[in-house]
């Protein structure tokens, strides 16, 4: 019974995520990107996913969303999970390796993580053409990748200094 | 062993969700289309339907905006004509004008020249039964061309510039001095009766004044070439080059003034 309401809270907990994710990609991502600087959410929650519970979540959560995003562009379909999905079992996997105690490290790790989605995807869509790989990692991976790790990183104080002050009421 | 299984659980969704991928990857076009258009209908429709209603909805909240400003220009454009409406009307009161003048054309061809007349007159073919009546003037594009002198029922002659019997009411439209037309000789039009001290100068446009009351005013007659001042003489002479050029009339059209109220 423990067992059963765990598992349904965790798909529950996973379908109100996917549904705030959608309705960001839909309709708040256009409105915040700041000159191609787009906030890759669905990255920064897969790093959180992965280094905060596991390679199962990270996964599932990596295969799922890479998927929803891949449908944009269908001839790739089945790149987006991929990378996502290696992604965030390589982070899962990584953990106890990596210090992500502080901000800096942590908005190091989302850095990595945005760039390295989009490098490998951008990699396979241009048929590697390094001229156009170059051209549009510095026009969009790059700001994307500062612009996500900085909210990441801040969303992640954010949560941090919250989780403190319950631990200290209790 | 529970932590084995656990690692194998990991390991094992890490594997399929790495063969699904690269399944979905080396998967055919017609597949790939069809998973996205699911997905797509499935996901994202509400979220696009309400993208969608919210950008129609700022459109017309911006349509609105703009209409409205352009309602408030035209509520201020239409009552600043109202008061020179208002304004027009009281001062032809102080002028003493009772009436307005309405114009209504009717289109006419040339259909042969009056054999007695020569070049002074040509004969149209629209007469009584169209509506045409004595004195009405007749103008082309390029200005005033002449009045109706006789109607018949079905064709009308009209009297040209070029007859020494036609008088037109003139004025100079820049420094708005009058004369009047006529015609002695030659492929130009004399401005007579204008005074010594008038200031007619050679380009200078000059138009029907309406004051003769067969023509209206304002009808372009033609362009000064030649002013001749004589101090000893109380009259200028002006020679005026006609717009209308008399042998390649076509088309005409017989200006009907209506008086108003």
């Amino acid at each position: 019974m423990l067992f059963e309401n765990i598992f349904y809270s965790r798909i529950i907990n996973f379908l109100i995520l996917f549904f705030f994710l959608l309705f960001f990609q839909s309709l708040i991502s256009d409105w915040i990107t700041i000159k191609g600087a787009r906030l890759d959410l669905g990255i920064f929650i897969l790093v959180y996913l992965a280094l905060n519970y596991g390679a199962t979540e990270a996964v599932i959560f990596g295969f799922i969303w890479g998927l929803l995003l891949d449908v944009f562009n269908p001839s790739l379909l089945g790149l987006g999970t991929l990378t996502k999905v290696i992604l965030g079992f390589a982070l899962a996997n990584f953990k106890s390796q990596l210090y992500f105690e502080t901000s800096l490290p942590r908005a190091l790790i989302i850095f990595g993580a945005v760039v390295f989605n989009e490098l490998i995807y951008n990699l396979v869509a241009l048929n590697a053409n390094f001229t156009s790989l170059a051209n549009i990692f510095f026009r969009f991976t790059l700001p994307s990748a500062l612009y996500t790790s900085l909210v990441g990183t801040l969303f992640w104080l954010w949560r941090d200094r919250t989780h403190t002050l319950k631990a200290g009421v209790k | 062993m529970k932590l084995l299984i656990l690692k194998s659980r990991k390991n094992l969704i890490f594997t399929v969700a790495l063969i699904l991928s690269v399944a979905l990857l080396a998967s055919g076009e017609k597949i790939k289309l069809a998973v996205s258009n699911i997905t797509l209908k499935f996901f994202y429709s509400p979220f696009f339907e309400i993208n969608n209603r919210t950008q129609v909805l700022y459109q017309v909240h911006e349509k609105n905006k703009s209409q409205q400003d352009q309602i408030i220009n035209l509520i201020l454009e239409n009552s600043s004509l109202r008061e020179q409406g208002l304004e027009n009307q009281r001062l032809r009161e102080l002028l003493g004008y009772k009436t307005q003048v309405r114009y209504k054309v009717m289109a006419a061809e040339v259909v042969g020249t009056d054999p007695q007349r020569k070049t002074s007159a040509v004969v149209i073919n629209i007469g009584s039964f169209a509506g045409v009546k004595r004195n009405m003037s007749v103008v082309n594009v390029e200005g005033l061309v002449g009045k109706v002198i006789e109607v018949f029922p079905t064709s009308s002659l009209v009297q040209l510039l070029f007859d020494p019997n036609c008088q037109v009411s003139a004025i100079d439209q820049r420094s708005r001095d009058q004369g009047i037309i006529k015609w002695e000789k030659g492929w130009e039009l004399d401005l007579e009766y204008v005074p010594a001290t008038a200031d007619i100068l050679v380009g200078d446009e000059i138009v029907t004044s309406g004051y003769g009351g067969i023509f209206p005013a304002g009808l372009k007659i033609g362009v000064v070439t030649k002013v001749i001042k004589n101090p000893n003489i109380l009259f200028q002479n002006i020679k005026v080059k006609p717009y209308v050029k008399i042998n390649n009339l076509e088309e005409v059209f017989v200006v009907e003034q209506e008086r108003v109220s």
